[in-house]
């Protein structure tokens, strides 16, 4: 997957711009609540076939750690 | 024993309410074929069930055509017909509508509804049953608005929709079909639903039931019943069990 691809996906996901959605981002600053954690299992479940446990997302803390698990 | 005399075949036998529903049903005589995909957990809980006769099969309800004839053929090699079908079986993934992706419909709705509705057509023929009763658990999801779950209340509400018109389709041919709403009840499935939430927001939860979280033996009770000769004036019913999430 690009990182153009992964930039948009996050950025859907959030419902920014995907200006907005750079690694050192904070999730703190976007709406970082359970139902966007969520949708990021989902995300992860149908864009890219894998299993986010819900106890990795809880330590996410910069967009940063999302793009590094969509390695 | 309520169900003395009984077969039943329950989906999702392997664990949650399809299997607090294998144990209520074997406990009460009748004799239980499980089906579920995780073969380990079927044998286990099979040979744990009191009386004798119980028959496991392992199967994926995500290939339905293939699956359910085979399903229903294997149930009745020991020459008993069956009396009941219960479809326990389902998925629950919590998806914000704007992350559905039409895969992800395909997948819930063949699990959930397309299954019920191709067991329902093999259960009724004459080489599995004479007559019977069918429950489909369901859930209040299909008549209350839950955050994330758009998609699976969808399969729900096909469910109830549906058991309807088999009632009425299905009465004359000695079949009664009914469904029961769970709310929120302890079993593993709710615990991968809140598996984001913190303690608060479950606690919020929790005061949507007066009587809080169900267990899966409080649904397997209903279930039991409406096997049971006890219900035989009941049909096409939709039937909460949901510590009174729907009277609030």
């Amino acid at each position: 997957m690009t990182n153009e691809k992964k930039i948009e996906l996050l950025a859907e996901l959030f419902e920014v711009d995907a200006s907005e959605i750079t690694p050192d981002k904070k999730l703190s600053e976007l709406q970082w609540d359970s139902m966007n954690m969520l949708g990021l299992i989902a995300l992860f479940k149908s864009e890219l076939d894998i299993k986010l446990p819900a106890a990795k997302i809880r330590g996410f803390s910069t967009i940063n750690d999302i793009l590094e698990e969509m390695k | 024993m309520i169900l003395a005399g009984q077969k039943v075949l329950i989906t999702g036998a392997s664990r949650g309410i399809g299997e607090a529903c294998a144990r209520r049903c074997a406990s009460e005589g009748a004799k239980v074929v499980l089906v579920a995909r995780n073969r380990e957990r079927l044998d286990e809980v099979r040979d744990s069930l009191p009386g004798d006769g119980h028959i496991a099969i392992s199967a994926d309800l995500r290939n339905p055509d293939e699956c359910v004839p085979a399903i229903l053929k294997k149930a009745c090699e020991d020459g008993l017909k069956l009396t009941g079908l219960v479809h326990a079986a389902g998925i629950a993934p919590v998806v914000p509508v704007k992350m559905i992706a039409t895969a992800e419909l395909l997948d819930i709705f063949t699990v959930n509804y397309f299954s019920f509705m191709l067991l329902v057509r093999h259960f009724i023929r004459k080489t599995a049953s004479d007559g019977g009763s069918i429950v489909a658990i369901s859930s209040v999801a299909a008549c209350s608005g839950w955050q994330g779950l758009s998609a699976y209340a969808g399969t729900k509400g096909a469910l109830n929709a549906s058991i309807r018109s088999l009632a009425v389709e299905l009465a004359d041919k000695g079949f009664r079909v009914n469904s029961i709403m769970p709310s929120n009840i302890d079993t593993d499935m709710l615990k991968e639903m809140t598996s984001v939430l913190n303690e608060d927001e479950i606690e919020q939860l929790k005061k949507k039931q007066p009587l809080g979280f169900g267990a899966p033996e409080d649904v397997a009770n209903a279930v039991a019943f409406l096997l049971s000769p006890a219900s035989k004036f009941i049909t096409g019913t939709l039937l909460p069990v949901d510590g009174g999430y729907t009277a609030i």
